[in-house]
């Protein structure tokens, strides 16, 4: 296998890491349009989601081609994308007037 | 392609995968007795409820409902129902019996309500009907036949990459030659809700969403952040961030087909083709409401491993993670990692997996039989009496 990241559509802006990846690894993502190169900008332990571009704050986060949440703070290409930076849309709690 | 798998023919014309002599304590009074009865016979299995008055509207539905379906299970080959107070076990065995199966009436108030005259009667009912039991065989039956539960625990990034898909390709297997599928778990349709409702006629997808919706209030109004519960501290250790992400993975299971029905728990559908059970998403909860509807047999895929089995459907546990595979040997009847280090194809595996499936259907144990990790547990919802 010649790539460490799959992401499923090619409209997705993260991409799930295969393996550990190190900061400053270049490293070849699967979409179904083909291969593209990346460079994590810091480690990506297995498993997590690394940004395929820069995601600006309250831009949604695409995989599978759809939204699994907004961006909390801008992420920048190359970067973990995760609950530290990334949150969900819904079941937000009713929050009290102002 | 196999399409055929060896099952015990029921009167009502559905099949089993097992043929088990089930010990069914439908009252918190008369658990210990079943249980004594159990280890007294070979090959029984033990269900008890801890409940048996009091519980109200939905509750008491859902109870029955449950009860019942264990009694009617095509995999259950005969049933003792033990209980305290008569007419309710009286009743319950009556539904169970329309099926055609055996069923005996074990009532605590014609035992004195001493436990071990009522031990002695069970033990002796037991082991006639064990021995009925062991004469029947396997026949060859279509994969129309089956009724397959879809079920995720403990998911991880890797379960919406490869286990979940790979299940949702059987899922569109056994849809394709008649079958029926359930996926449950409501709250982990929250964000991939459309997706499935695209699937649906409108009053179902409208009866879909609904029931998103009325989950995701109750986490609402509860003040509960789903973050840290949905997706759940291993979840999130695993690398996955939001219910949308972890819900876009999970509906994978359910294949592509067209969504027929909104299940209650332990409802039977209609028809065949996939359907999706309005429940809870903690597993044991989940399975055993998709069991207590009549699934046979449950998939089920793990991320980082789970141990939850039902006790009376095989349950195959599934994973597409490589260091789950390498950790739990003896938890995961089936690998699917060769998909996610490419390996394999997702056709491949499919196929194997499909091949398995029809082995444990047939009699080959599940790693969770073998080590006796079956469990069943009723949801409960409400205040009771």
């Amino acid at each position: 296998m010649n790539w460490q990241a799959v992401a499923l559509n090619d409209n997705d802006n993260v991409a799930l890491v295969l393996k550990a990846v190190e900061s400053g690894e270049r490293i070849m993502v699967s979409r179904p349009g083909g291969l593209i190169e990346l460079i994590a900008t810091e480690a990506v332990p297995f498993c997590h989601k690394i940004a395929l571009a820069d995601i600006e704050t309250g831009q949604a986060v695409l995989r599978y081609g759809e939204a699994i949440g907004v961006a909390r703070s801008a992420i920048g290409e190359g970067c973990v994308v995760h609950t530290h930076n990334l949150v969900s849309r819904r079941a937000q709690q009713k929050r009290p007037a102002p | 392609m196999t399409k055929v798998f060896d099952g015990f023919e029921r009167p009502d014309g559905s099949v089993g995968v097992r043929n088990h002599l089930l010990i069914l304590s439908v009252n918190g009074l008369t658990g210990p007795t079943a249980r004594r009865i159990g280890r007294s016979v070979m090959n029984a299995k033990v269900v008890t409820t801890p409940y048996g008055s009091g519980l109200l509207g939905e509750d008491g539905a859902v109870q029955t409902r449950s009860l019942i379906g264990m009694g009617r299970h095509p995999n259950v080959g005969a049933t003792i129902v033990v209980g305290a107070h008569p007419p309710q076990v009286r009743e319950l065995a009556a539904a169970m019996a329309e099926v055609g199966k055996p069923v005996e009436a074990l009532i605590f108030d014609d035992c004195n309500h001493d436990a071990l005259t009522m031990t002695d009667r069970g033990i002796r009912l037991a082991a006639a009907l064990s021995r009925d039991l062991s004469r029947q065989r396997r026949r060859e039956a279509p994969v129309s036949k089956l009724f397959l539960a879809m079920e995720c625990g403990r998911s991880d990034p890797s379960s919406g990459l490869v286990a979940n898909p790979l299940v949702g390709r059987i899922s569109d297997r056994v849809v394709a030659e008649g079958g029926r599928v359930v996926i449950g778990e409501t709250i982990e349709w929250l964000g991939a809700e459309h997706i499935l409702a695209s699937r649906a006629e409108p009053a179902v997808a409208e009866q879909l969403v609904a029931a998103v919706a009325r989950r995701e209030a109750f986490a609402v109004d509860a003040g509960i952040d789903l973050v840290g519960n949905n997706p759940g501290p291993t979840n999130i250790a695993a690398g996955l961030s939001t219910i949308e992400e972890k819900s876009l993975g999970g509906i994978a299971k359910g294949g592509t087909s067209p969504v027929r029905s909104v299940l209650g728990i332990a409802q039977p559908p209609a028809g065949p083709g996939l359907h999706v059970m309005d429940a809870p998403a903690y597993s044991p909860e989940s399975v055993t409401g998709m069991v207590t509807a009549g699934a046979q047999l449950a998939l089920f895929t793990t991320g980082v491993g789970n141990s939850y089995v039902s006790l009376l459907a095989p349950t195959l546990k599934i994973s597409g993670n490589p260091e789950t595979a390498a950790r739990l040997h003896e938890q995961l009847d089936f690998d699917g990692s060769g998909v996610f280090t490419g390996v394999d194809t997702m056709d491949k595996a499919a196929d194997e997996l499909f091949a398995t499936l029809i082995d444990v259907a047939s009699g080959t144990l599940t790693w969770g039989e073998i080590l006796d990790e079956g469990e069943e547990v009723i949801s409960r919802m409400g205040p009771a009496l």
